[in-house]
């Protein structure tokens, strides 16, 4: 495995050289990330020096953030929705995982991401999600040829991902299930930041890159660009996003504007980003603090603003699903320790735990959000919250 | 509002090198990329200091190098599936790609503290004053920490990579 006697630090120097060589480059959008993310913090520092002023003069009335909070925790989610929660086994031959989507019938589509070296996989459970899930595809990652398998979308037809290769090129790939043979339908060179796919029946929605958003058959044709789409990203289908196209941008006078692709009707959020990051939907817009907590929700017309208190969110989407379900972490872990998800309900102001993370001290927490489903690693094994079927 | 003279083309000339510091820092993709934009965005509102006093690029690498810890400290117990080392197994044959995986793999098992001390140390060459200036932390404690990150590193490793002393006695 290596000569004889070598010192692993000297191994150690050809590795880190290796991966570096190997790394996939930056954005193509970084330098307006980064402009963009420096202008909203900037802007959050004023908003909240001018808060604090308002305060200190007795202007509390100026503040207009609610101070509504969503009842405590009601019920456990297996009392409101009994057959939205299932469990998946711990592992796949070892492996930990990720659960993508669920299709109708109640099959599951997972992956198994690899840590730079290894093989990347997308498997589908049967329905009764017992035994070892069937091979989809898979991606042997090297050193010398890294693939990071991304995004994965299916609904009861197709499949479809992505994958990152070596020097920033993005391939978009589809199966039918009932073909089960992968097609590569597009190759993007200029994907931007917040890249992402969505199936839309048999199509394949794809961006942002620098000419807009695009289009391409799931069974393969030609790429075509949604018009008037530069500069906008999915973000729930048929709801395109623009953040504010100045650059660098001004959110005093531009606001998020969400567009249907599929009606044309707009809305500009009645929002101001103020926090560490932040989403809109057509329904509300979310905004976290600095530190994962401190969430606060507002409807896109800017009424009912929420705080959410004793929650918090690191590692899953900010726009929730359904337009009303945000799921979330709480604040304090549970009396033996574990974290305690749960879900928020926008729309009624209720909070429901859903469950907790079965890890030990210093494990990590698994959680995905992808599809309208929650999965995370419960005491029994990888729970799945069907967030289509949550009522 | 302007940008800064300067900002920009520093962005466009360093993102590729600060990237692959933050890869081999982060040891995955996303948080790599993270690194990197958390860090130029301060280094942006800092910048007309920094260019004016300092070395813009060695304030972006320590900057990454103390978020990649902190942020660690603060998500220990959150993170994204992808950043959890992959079960171990060792690959037939004997080729130095494959001693090089199992080094990588091992790395993703060293605390962030002490990667990074082995990050600074052996992918940017740094002595140990320096490390000891960008970490924030004594001269004694990046040897301690490189002791203890090259320990970690081959209780991961497949026997034959050793130190030379140690190889004496397998």
């Amino acid at each position: 495995m290596s000569e004889p006697g070598r010192d692993v630090s000297d191994v150690l120097i050809d590795t880190l050289n290796r991966a570096a060589a190997g790394a996939p480059p930056p954005p193509a959008d970084l330098y307006r990330s980064v402009t963009a993310g420096y202008t909203r913090r900037r802007r959050a520092g004023v908003v909240a020096a001018a808060t604090v002023l308002a305060l200190l003069v007795g202007l509390a009335g100026l503040v207009t953030v609610t101070r509504e909070e969503p009842a405590p925790v009601a019920r456990v989610v297996e009392e409101l929705s009994a057959d939205a929660v299932r469990t998946l086994p711990r592992t796949i031959e070892g492996r930990r995982y990720l659960v993508d989507a669920v299709l109708s019938d109640g099959r599951v589509v997972v992956q198994t991401p690899v840590h730079t070296i290894g093989r990347a996989e997308i498997r589908l459970f049967d329905a009764d999600g017992r035994g070892t899930p069937r091979l989809v595809v898979g991606y042997e990652s090297t050193f010398a040829e890294p693939v990071y398998l991304q995004v994965v979308r299916a609904n009861d037809e197709w499949l479809t991902w992505y994958v990152n290769r070596p020097r920033g090129t993005v391939e978009i790939w589809t199966l039918r299930w009932d073909e089960n043979r992968p097609r590569r339908v597009a190759e993007v060179r200029d994907a931007l930041g917040e890249f992402s796919l969505t199936l839309v029946d048999d199509r394949v929605v794809y961006g942002p890159t620098k000419e807009g958003v695009l289009s391409v058959p799931a069974r393969g044709g030609t790429s075509t660009v949604l018009p008037g789409t530069a500069g906008h990203y999915t973000v729930l289908w048929p709801w395109l996003v623009t953040n504010p196209g100045s650059d660098p941008p001004n959110y005093t006078r531009d606001r998020p504007t969400l567009r249907n692709v599929e009606t044309g009707e707009t809305l500009t959020a009645v929002f101001t980003p103020t926090g560490w990051r932040d989403a809109c939907g057509p329904v509300w817009c979310v905004g976290q603090g600095w530190d994962g907590a401190h969430l606060t929700a507002v409807r896109v017309d800017g009424s009912d603003p929420t705080v959410l208190t004793g929650l918090r969110t690191d590692v899953v989407a900010l726009t929730p699903v359904r337009n009303r379900y945000l799921p979330l972490i709480r604040t304090e872990p549970a009396p033996d320790g574990s974290q305690q998800l749960a879900v928020a309900d926008l729309g009624s102001g209720r909070v429901v735990d859903v469950g907790r993370v079965a890890n030990d001290p210093g494990e990590l927490v698994l959680t995905t959000v992808n599809d309208g489903v929650f999965s995370w690693s419960g005491a029994d094994g990888m729970k799945v919250l069907d967030l289509r079927r949550f009522d | 509002m302007s940008e800064p003279d300067g900002f920009e083309d520093f962005v466009s000339r360093r993102a590729d090198a600060l990237t692959r510091y933050g890869f081999v820092l982060a040891g995955n993709p996303h948080d790599a990329a993270d690194l990197v934009q958390e860090s130029l965005i301060r280094l942006r509102g800092a910048w007309h200091r920094v260019e004016r006093r300092d070395d813009p690029e060695a304030y972006v690498r320590t900057t990454m190098a103390r978020l990649h810890i902190s942020w660690w400290r603060k998500r220990r117990r959150e993170r994204l599936t992808d950043a959890v080392p992959e079960r171990w197994h060792t690959d037939p044959g004997i080729t130095r790609a494959e001693n090089d995986v199992g080094v990588w793999k091992a790395l993703a098992h060293v605390p962030p503290r002490q990667r990074a001390v082995l990050v600074l140390r052996y992918y940017e060459g740094l002595g140990d004053d320096t490390i000891a200036e960008r970490l924030r932390i004594s001269r004694g404690t990046v040897r301690s920490q490189a002791l203890r990150g090259l320990a970690a590193l081959r209780e991961h490793l497949h026997p034959e990579i050793r130190t030379p002393e140690e190889s004496r006695h397998v």
